[in-house]
């Protein structure tokens, strides 16, 4: 009899090591974000993905949210260093874009990010 | 015509496996592939047929010359890509001499190890080579299409040792239980 | 064996990985909660405790955070700004402990941290946004006020004497009000949490099955982890260039003064400490910065139990030796 190409158990080496593979994948991989949490004096609250312009006050004036379908950023806002819109988007759970004066924060949540927190 | 497996036939039958998976690298360049680090891997074929035929002496210079013929007709004979290629090819060796002695197994399923662990040796020597982690990121996707690759190149490896045993008259071997001597001390 | 019998073992083994796999998918957040405190973004984060027990211990952590703001900012009703104006003074036994800390490390970062910077703060007035530089003339006026062994703290009686400098303790407050709060967590049942006051990070206990995962932000790419660690038990506090700055002919004018000269020191893009208390890696954090890279390290070597990370001007990256053991980097 010659070697067999393929048996019961190759099934069962081929289906641990994808089993390997996913597991990998599970747990680890960064997601898109779930929400954004949109935090002024006001308070905070929580918008999904794809909400579009917010605009939200501050003690400086109006701070302009765009949230998209993938990641969310702060186009404009009224504070003269403007590091906020220097941010960028936030396309990973964990990333925060913040208008001190004007007293405005984006969050990207989300139940597994890259990161839990960033030390800036 | 029917060949013996003499040794000077023997050592033939390698060198037309050395050449055939040294090729079979080249060639693979040639390929469009979903992702562009992504290889069919092919070249594995000629490797896991040796191993099988030979055991692990012979398997490991099948595997050698794929890296070495591969690398010299590419241009990239010791840059880091031949280091990942030939530190991948070493492992998987190593993995399928030792999974093809297991009775149970086809060549599918030792295949598959062996692509498996030559990813995971690539990946491990880029973290290392780059200094960053953030290759392992790639486990899941390349993981997944090194396994794909591994089940093709299984059925191809059987089909050259069905040839081999079928029309040059080797005999059945299960393992490498045939090769105790490397195939140079012979010619 | 029949055809059936053979494949069950494998077909069994098959469903056990892919219920396995399909069980390690996230499940659980922490609870997080966010406010605006110490002119900053504070977050706090808790893994594990059930929801009302978390919320309530967040809420003491803010209470801790919101107490030591309004005594130690430099706004106009703070017992901070009433000292500052009456020149001395009793003061509280927090205050009188953080001004402690403060010219403690003066003494020992030979003024590299030196809580006596307000009045080069208030001329540079970074926060205002582009404008141009001080004078030299401004700049050395303002110098003359700076002198942290001008200021004469008595611990005992609490009573202080400013000795014609003006305080300001942007530089450690914030790192001792994160460690009230890390402390009014652990008072309330937390062990796993994270305290993040605009940055600067108290890391207590684990995340679930994993460590938590910090990422050091690049100094000069806003996308970009300089490294993804899983610190130890302690405070990591991170002092950068890229957090309060203006950009003016070219030039980057931010907000870390150097009391020696009296500009923003330029020896580094940021400054990375690991310390058991924020209060330290604070002011610690601080000093190295304008210290630069290389006096920077060898402070940092000098003092028993603290690690750093500094990114140099050029932007190099160097660390302590000890950093790599207590923020070990993480794949993810």
């Amino acid at each position: 009899m010659s070697r067999r190409a393929f048996t019961p158990w190759d099934a069962l080496v081929v289906a641990a090591l994808l089993g390997l593979n996913l597991i990998a994948w599970a747990p680890g991989r960064p997601g898109r974000p779930t929400g954004y949490r949109i935090t002024s004096q006001a308070g905070s609250r929580t918008v999904p993905p794809g909400s579009g312009r917010i605009e939200v006050p501050g003690p400086l004036g109006t701070t302009v949210i765009e949230v998209g379908k993938r990641s969310a950023w702060i186009v404009e806002g009224p504070c003269p260093l403007r590091l906020c819109v220097r941010t960028g988007a936030l396309a990973r759970p964990g990333r925060v874009a913040v208008c001190l004066p004007n007293r405005v924060a984006l969050e990207a949540l989300g139940p597994e990010g890259e990161v839990d927190a960033v030390g800036r | 015509m029917r060949w013996d497996a003499e040794p000077t036939a023997r050592a033939a039958h390698m060198g037309f496996l050395i050449a055939l998976a040294g090729a079979l690298q080249v060639l693979e360049l040639l390929l469009p592939t979903p992702v562009p680090w992504a290889r069919l891997g092919l070249a594995n074929a000629p490797v896991l047929a040796a191993l099988t035929l030979w055991g692990p002496g012979p398997g490991l210079w099948v595997g050698a010359g794929k890296v070495i013929v591969g690398a010299l007709f590419t241009g990239r004979f010791l840059t880091p890509g031949f280091l990942l290629s030939a530190g991948g090819t070493l492992t998987a060796v190593a993995v399928m001499a030792v999974a093809v002695r297991v009775p149970v197994l086809g060549l599918v399923g030792v295949s598959a190890l062996g692509a498996e662990a030559h990813l995971l040796t690539q990946l491990a020597l880029a973290a290392a080579l780059l200094r960053t982690p953030a290759v392992w990121a790639l486990v899941p996707l390349a993981g997944t299409l090194a396994l794909a690759s591994g089940v093709v190149t299984g059925w191809v490896a059987a089909g050259i040792v069905r040839v081999a045993q079928e029309d040059l008259g080797y005999p059945p071997a299960t393992g490498g239980n045939r090769a105790t001597s490397s195939p140079s001390a012979r010619t | 064996m029949t055809r059936l019998a053979r494949w069950a073992v494998p077909l069994a083994a098959v469903a056990l990985v892919m219920a396995y796999a399909s069980g390690r998918r996230p499940g659980a957040e922490p609870f997080t909660e966010t406010r605006f405190l110490m002119d900053t973004l504070v977050t706090v984060t808790v893994w594990g405790t059930p929801e009302p027990d978390a919320r309530a211990a967040e809420e003491r952590a803010f209470a801790a955070l919101a107490a030591v703001d309004q005594e130690m900012a430099r706004v106009e009703g703070t017992p901070l700004w009433e000292l500052n104006r009456a020149g001395g003074g009793r003061v509280s036994e927090a205050l009188a402990s953080v001004l402690a800390d403060a010219l403690a490390w003066a003494r020992r970062t030979g003024g590299a941290f030196d809580p006596t910077v307000a009045p080069l703060l208030d001329l540079w007035d970074i926060p205002r946004g582009p404008h141009p530089p001080p004078s030299p003339l401004a700049v050395d006026a303002a110098l003359s006020q700076v002198g942290w062994d001008r200021v004469r703290l008595d611990p005992g009686r609490r009573t202080v004497d400013l000795g014609r400098t003006r305080v300001d303790l942007g530089g450690i407050a914030k790192g001792w009000a994160i460690d009230r709060a890390a402390e009014a967590l652990r008072a309330a049942g937390a062990s796993d949490f994270i305290v993040n006051a605009g940055g600067d990070l108290y890391v207590a206990g684990r995340r679930g099955d994993r460590p938590w995962r910090v990422g050091i932000q690049h100094p000069r790419n806003q996308n970009r982890f300089l490294r993804v660690v899983a610190p130890m038990e302690g405070a990591l506090v991170t002092s950068g260039d890229y957090e309060r700055f203006y950009e003016w002919e070219g030039r980057r004018f931010h907000h870390i003064l150097d009391p020696r000269t009296g500009r923003p020191a330029r020896g580094c893009q940021s400054v990375t400490v690991w310390a058991p208390t924020a209060v330290d890696a604070d002011a610690l954090s601080t000093a190295v910065f304008v210290l630069g890279p290389e006096e920077g390290l060898r402070l940092l070597e000098a003092q028993p139990g603290v690690e750093g990370l500094v990114v140099a001007a050029d932007g190099t990256v160097r660390e302590t030796p000890g950093f790599a053991r207590v923020a070990p980097e993480v794949r993810w």
